[in-house]
């Protein structure tokens, strides 16, 4: 127990010490409690039915929730990795610290952060139980046990993915897949099979409990979102609860057994290349593969930027066979957007279709954006092959090119993705193709916002990690916290103040061209365009003169 | 091979990871075989013996945030009976689900509906809604899917956005619905007017149910069909309906007197005299219509083909048009709602157009139909007691309130000062990481205040449920429509278990923070239950409908005596009848005392100052919640018309059983009914001395003599409005038609008026020989005036009297010079209260009921 303590002290307290910390605990006081005070109804007996409580109760749950599943993964995944590259594993190892103390010690530092952070959020969640709508044993505590599973069973998966993986880019790709794999896929075979009475759809619809998604929503109320029409009869969080008890549990069992040296001197695998394999399998490959990503690759052309190569080759789902993955699964995607498209126009309208489609691919950047740009430079800065970079003849603005163009082609085959979806709208609705431009429009300006804020945070962190949880922390409060201003239109923001904010948010641009209800009143198009091109502008001016200063010579 | 390692730990994995994969694929593509096989098994899909076929009902449209009906074919095919649930969640509602639980004997087959509501959205024009069978009864959890199909079952219906509804015309059942009929063009013409569309949906009778959610989408409803009697679950439900704010337009000439008596009941009765036609019809407007808004007085139209009508004489009602100097166009409220009758053939209304722009109806409406067009196609009727009115009341009466902003700022800004004071300290100090029991504690010590606060202003009550209904009845009418809302309190996240055994109806609407599936779920005709509706702590009102059926009809006869009105209040099944104020033309209110056997009295002492509703000198608590409302009902400012549309008497009534049942354990109930009746008049006896009291002599500003016209007394809100300029007002009392004709005796009048610093000269007479009967200095709070008899005489008799208060301009000479600063120039009238004594001079027209002033009401 002592050997936790010790981990935990070195892990958490002095995390405690930085004054950065004081200033997240403090910001996230602040925010919360600007929150609920923005919503107080101005008169005692104006919100009698607790609404506005639940209102921001179910907004604060959002904000903690995706923060949970944004951030905590990222630093017990990239944590352990960090430890066995500097190779204070192997000095942890060799202490007198059993490997369970070093786990829980691990864990429980962690863990306490984010208990630490869920109490910075107390009082605030106090006045909002003061509003009305709430209970404390229904709503406040389950709400506040719920998000200390859910984070401590996040951090158990990011440590578990951390004895895995090899560099912390790969612990933070595969911490994000593992999360995601847990929240949203057990959730989606059930669509698939409501109401069945085969084995298969029973089991799709226990399946589903693993996922905290639908204990979320049966939390706050939003049982019929998604729903097929039945009543859930079933208690999903207390399910939910004895899953994740039980992952937490084998996930903190498989850990503590991979937690040994063998973690230091992992073999690596030279690979199998095509080209030095027989003919006829030579041959073979050529007729089956479409792209071989065994082959050995030609070489750079002169005309190439050998940096965006670099990229490409380097990052694995920068490699040609990933890519036309990738391009399958936006065809795949393009195709339900089109569905959808077509099914919703007959019920809810055209706008309501279009409106969904720009929520949703703005949710899509915001989501892959930092995770392909936060660790441009960060990344190169950690793994310490910047270095190899700065000793090479290529230039910063070759560099800056080479990186940008990587991520902006991968992320132009995701706003291809959803092309299908307004092709199909303005079929529907030929009057609209002009919106449909100006959303377009303002969802590439999105997408190049985006990529700019992640690099230039990128150009300033030496980790990962950190690179991608602030490039998130800004991206979500430029196309969330807008939102939230939006939300208060009225009360207590007036006209001006809501358009001002919203002019900084593309997203609100496009759902003000698609003329969506509650933005056709404000006057976003071309204002939010300048704003946000002078502001991607500036940003690769700052991302430049960076780069300048990091290609110096020590 | 030297230095070549093994690689059979990579190619391991990527065999591992393809047969995963490749496992995975398998798994998924043998789901879907599964699920292709299973949708033949016979325990997911719906048993052959019992099936139901479930689509749109009623006449198959839909308006917006309204209710319309679902419909469904249950069949029974097996030796027993079996239970059948049918739930219908229409697209977008936010979880609010709407079933019908019915158990079908064997071997039988039939329909059913039951309402449903749709949620405040925009549709392009049609609506989904999923619908879920479960031909056990119950829930089991199991979705049956349509054959070929793996779909939710849907079905779509043609549906109009709110807030305006549709217009329907109930054509004879057999016949095909003809567009050249003139009812129809003289619908499309009038909804052209007003709306800009001229959509008019038609439909049989036999497409409607006894409900009146049936007939919800609809506005207006026109009616030709003579074989409307043979329904008598739609005339019902058109009964319902126009209590419940629609508007009704019954052509009596095509109809017969059968049809209209069913549909109006005492509240129009008309006695036909006979029919005749012509190929020349005048149209005489209503002479009391102002000319400055109906300069067209007379219509002539010319007819190839010899027009038809009825020469009719109705007991009431405002005639629109004659032909004749018989009534061809009457309009009456019900209710909320207002019913016009014609009598003659609706071609004398519309003209053909010359020339017919793409998209407007070929015929247009006649010059002056402004009445007509405004009686039918006005917005609805708001609920007479609002919901913020009635959930305030029940508030304060509960004693929830939440704290104020200041009290949440201060709450709110303790935390993060000290956080940031401690965090600041402890860094200073070197030992930040202290933070890691001191935030904690910070947290806790700043939440304990607002958690306290919270737990007490929750504890101030039980679960409280508090009714509050509004019956606006027709006269001698035994079933009638209620509306209102219940106000539920819980200190504690509860279920509700609210259920109802006499239709009546908790209209749950949607709402942003509860997107649970709530299920209303109708088990017979009259009978439905909430199921999961779950309610967070705190106040929440909820709108409520439904019908009354009592055990006799309920009335209000009155008539005139020496000191005022008498008369007898019927209250059928309504028990404890209190509190009730006369509310007539006239702006003023009338307090009633009434007696246990129903005997009501009301004399010009009991005349009410405004904004009081009670004469009582110590108010209950119950009272002061009484009295709250009705401020809400009077100052109402968004009606087009004032309240009420006819002398109303208005009492607090308690229904023997309650319309909402909460079966919660602990509830504390209380109900509060306020009944909007309408006198029935009975005449005075002829010489005898009656004296009427100021509430039920209307008046309203016509133009004067010079043609002027004033509008500091706005006529339709019945409102005195202040003003700067001098100004000439002329107003016209009408004096109840059942005291006709009068012989006046006495009248005076008192007259509440601010006017400092000017000259105010009171005139009455004929209306075009108008003498002074006082002049007034600098007038300012009441002030009575005797009229000499003499003057008043002839026009008492034709049931008028006018009076004319003539303001001038400010006269400086009047001016305090003591006064300095900022003075108000404006002058008002705040009331004109006349009392007119007198007796009727014969048995001129004995009739039974009429309404009174009903021609005041323009």
């Amino acid at each position: 127990m002592n050997g936790c303590l010790v981990i935990i002290e070195r892990e958490l307290l002095a995390l405690l010490r930085s004054s950065k910390t004081l200033a997240i605990f403090a910001a996230i006081a602040v925010s919360f409690s600007g929150i609920v005070f923005l919503k107080w109804p101005s008169s005692g007996i104006v919100d009698l039915d607790g609404a506005k409580g639940r209102e921001v109760f179910q907004w604060l749950t959002y904000a903690m929730l995706a923060a949970a599943i944004l951030i905590v993964p990222v630093f017990p995944s990239t944590s352990l990795v960090r430890e066995v590259r500097g190779r204070t594993l192997e000095l942890l190892l060799n202490s007198p610290l059993s490997r369970t103390s070093i786990y829980l010690g691990k864990a429980l530092a962690m863990l306490g952060f984010v208990v630490l952070l869920l109490f910075a959020t107390l009082p605030a969640m106090a006045c909002c139980f003061l509003m009305g709508g709430l209970s404390v044993n229904g709503d406040v505590s389950r709400l506040y046990a719920f998000l200390l599973l859910v984070c401590a069973q996040l951090i158990v998966v990011g440590l578990l993915v951390g004895t895995f993986a090899r560099s912390t880019e790969a612990a933070l790709r595969w911490s994000y897949g593992v999360t995601f794999a847990l929240t949203i896929v057990p959730w989606f075979p059930d669509t698939l099979f409501p109401g069945g009475t085969s084995p298969v759809a029973k089991a799709c619809q226990w399946l589903k409990l693993i996922s905290p998604i639908p204990s979320l929503m049966q939390l706050l109320n939003k049982g019929s979102v998604g729903g097929s029409g039945l009543i859930e009869s079933r208690d999903a969080v207390s399910w939910y609860i004895g899953f994740a008890m039980l992952s937490i549990a084998v996930g903190s069992a498989v850990c503590i057994q991979r937690l040994s040296h063998s973690l230091l001197d992992r073999s690596r695998s030279q690979g199998y290349i095509t080209d030095e394999q027989s003919q006829w399998i030579r041959a073979s490959r050529r007729i089956l593969y479409l792209v071989d990503p065994q082959r050995r690759s030609a070489g750079i052309p002169a005309l190439i930027n050998p940096v965006m190569v670099k990229e490409f080759q380097c990052r694995q789902f920068g490699r040609m066979h990933w890519l036309l993955r990738l391009v399958a699964g936006c065809a795949m995607l393009s195709l339900l957007l089109t569905l959808v498209s077509a099914r919703g126009t007959e019920s809810r309208g055209v706008e309501y279709t279009g409106s969904l489609i720009i929520v949703l691919q703005v949710a899509l950047i915001v989501l892959l954006t930092p995770g392909l740009a936060a660790g441009m430079i960060a990344g190169e800065m950690e793994g310490g092959s910047w270095n190899l970079l700065r000793v090479t003849p290529l230039s910063p603005g070759r560099i800056l090119r080479g990186k940008l163009i990587s991520v902006m082609l991968t992320l132009a085959l995701l706003l291809c993705a959803t092309l299908p979806g307004y092709a199909v709208i303005m079929l529907i609705k030929p009057t609209l193709q002009q919106q449909v431009v100006q959303v377009l429009m303002c969802l590439v300006l999105a997408a190049v916002l985006s990529m700019l804020v992640s690099a230039t945070i990128s150009s300033f962190c030496r980790s990962t990690a950190i690179a991608t949880t602030v490039s998130y922390g800004i991206l979500i409060a430029v196309f969330g916290g807008t939102m939230l201003v939006w939300m208060n239109r009225d009360a207590p923001f007036g006209y001006e103040f809501v358009q001002n904010a919203l002019r900084l948010n593309p997203m609100a641009a496009a759902l003000n061209a698609m003329q969506t209800d509650g933005f056709t009143s404000y006057n976003l198009v071309p204002s939010t365009w300048w704003i946000t091109g002078i502001s991607s502008g500036v940003l690769l001016v700052i991302l430049y003169g960076r780069l300048i200063r990091l290609t110096r010579p020590d | 091979m030297p230095g070549r390692k093994p690689k059979h730990s990579s190619s391991f994995r990527k065999r591992t990871f393809t047969e995963v994969t490749g496992y995975l694929l398998v798994a998924l593509m043998s789901c879907f075989a599964t699920r292709g096989t299973i949708a033949q098994e016979p325990s997911s899909s719906v048993p052959e013996d019992v099936t139901a076929r479930i689509g749109v009902g009623g006449f198959g449209r839909y308006t917006t945030d309204r209710w319309g009906v679902a419909k469904a074919t249950v069949a029974n095919r097996s030796d027993a009976p079996a239970s059948s649930l049918i739930v219908v969640t229409p697209a977008g509602s936010g979880g609010l689900q709407y079933a019908r639980q019915i158990d079908v004997p064997s071997k039988v087959a039939f329909d059913t509906l039951w309402p449903i509501r749709l949620a405040s959205l925009n549709s392009p024009g049609m609506i989904e809604f999923q619908y879920l069978y479960f031909p056990h009864g119950e829930d089991d959890g199991v979705i049956r899917h349509e054959h070929h199909d793996r779909q939710i079952p849907t079905f779509s219906g043609i549906t109009k956005n709110g807030p305006g509804g549709l217009t329907g015309w109930i054509v004879e059942s057999g016949d095909v619905p003809s567009a050249e009929t003139a009812i129809h063009h003289l619908l499309r013409a009038l909804r052209f007017s007003k709306y800009g569309d001229q959509t008019v949906v038609s439909f049989t009778a036999r497409e409607i149910t006894e409900r009146r959610e049936c007939l919800d989408p609809l506005d207006q409803l026109g009616i030709s069909d003579p074989q409307l009697v043979r329904y008598p679950q739609a005339c019902e439900a058109i009964r319902m309906w126009v209590q419940s704010g629609g508007r009704l337009l019954i052509q009596l000439d095509k109809t017969g007197s059968e049809v209209a008596e069913m549909l109006l009941g005492e509240s129009l009765p008309l006695t036909i005299v006979g029919a005749t036609s012509t190929n020349t019809v005048q149209l005489d407007l209503n002479p009391e219509y102002q000319d400055n808004q109906y300069p067209e007085r007379v219509v002539n139209r010319e007819f190839d083909e010899p027009v038809r009508y009825l020469r009719v004489v109705p007991a009431g009602g405002e005639t629109i048009w004659r032909v004749d100097n018989w009534p061809v166009a009457v309009r009456v409220p019900i209710g909320n709602g207002i019913a016009v009758v014609t009598t003659i053939s609706p071609d004398v209304f519309i003209e053909r157009k010359t020339e017919t722009a793409e998209g407007s109806p070929p015929y247009s409406l006649i010059p002056s139909s402004r009445r007509m067009v405004d009686s039918l196609f006005s917005p609805r009727t708001s609920p007479l007691i609002g919901e913020p009115a009635a959930s305030q009341q029940a508030a304060a009466m509960v004693g929830y309130e939440i704290p104020s902003r200041r009290i949440a700022l201060l709450l709110l800004v303790i935390f993060p000062v000290l956080l940031i004071s401690a965090g600041i300290l402890l860094q200073r100090l070197a030992i930040g990481e202290r933070l890691v029991w001191v935030l904690p504690m910070l947290a806790i010590l700043a939440a304990i205040p607002a958690v306290v606060f919270g737990l007490r202003i929750r504890s101030v009550a039980p679960t409280t449920v508090i009714e509050t209904l509004v019956i606006h009845s027709a006269p001698a009418a035994s079933e009638v429509v209620s509306e209102g809302f219940a106000t539920i309190f819980v200190p504690q996240p509860t279920e509700l278990l609210v259920s109802s055994g006499t239709s009546t109806v908790l209209d749950v609407r949607a709402e942003s923070t509860n997107l649970d599936y709530r299920r209303l779920v109708w088990t017979g005709p009259a009978e439905n239950h909430w199921k999961n509706l779950r309610q967070p702590t705190g106040l929440k009102t909820f709108p409520t409908h439904g019908v009354l059926r009592l055990d006799a009809p309920l009335q209000a006869i009155a008539t005139f005596d020496e000191s005022g009105l008498r008369g007898r209040l019927l209250t059928a099944s309504l028990s404890g009848p209190s509190d009730p104020i006369l509310a007539g033309d006239s702006p003023d209110r009338m307090s009633l005392s009434l007696n246990p056997e129903g005997e009501f009295h009301g004399s010009v002492a009991d005349v009410l100052v405004p904004g009081q509703f009670l004469q009582a000198a110590l108010l209950s608590e119950e009272q002061r919640f009484r009295s709250a409302l009705l401020e809400s009902v009077f100052s109402k400012s968004d009606r087009q018309e004032a309240f009420p549309a006819v002398p109303s008497v208005l009492f607090w009534a308690e229904l023997e059983e309650p319309t909402l049942a909460l079966g919660n354990e602990g509830v504390r109930r209380k109900q509060t009914v306020l009944v909007v009746q309408p006198l029935q008049w009975q005449p005075p006896e002829a010489g005898r001395t009656i004296t009427i009291p100021p509430p039920l002599l209307p008046y309203r500003s016509i133009p004067t003599a010079k043609g002027g016209y004033s509008s500091v007394y706005n006529n339709a809100k019945r409102e005195w409005a202040q003003q700067e300029e001098a100004g000439e007002t002329l107003l016209q009392f009408q004096i109840p038609s059942v005291c006709g004709p009068l012989e006046a005796e006495a009248a005076d009048v008192s007259l509440l008026i601010r006017a400092a610093s000017r000259m105010v000269t009171v005139l009455s007479g004929d209306a075009d020989s108008l003498q002074k009967i006082s002049e007034l200095t600098s007038p300012l709070g009441t002030h009575s005036i005797t009229i000499p008899v003499d003057l008043i005489r002839d026009s008492c008799r034709s049931g008028r009297l006018f009076l004319q208060i003539n303001v001038s301009d400010l006269d400086a000479s009047m001016k305090s010079g003591t006064m300095t600063g900022e003075q108000d120039d404006n002058w008002q009238i705040e009331r004109v209260l006349l009392t007119l004594k007198g007796h009727r001079q014969s048995e001129a027209r004995s009739v039974s009921t009429h309404s009174a002033a009903a021609e005041v009401s323009r």
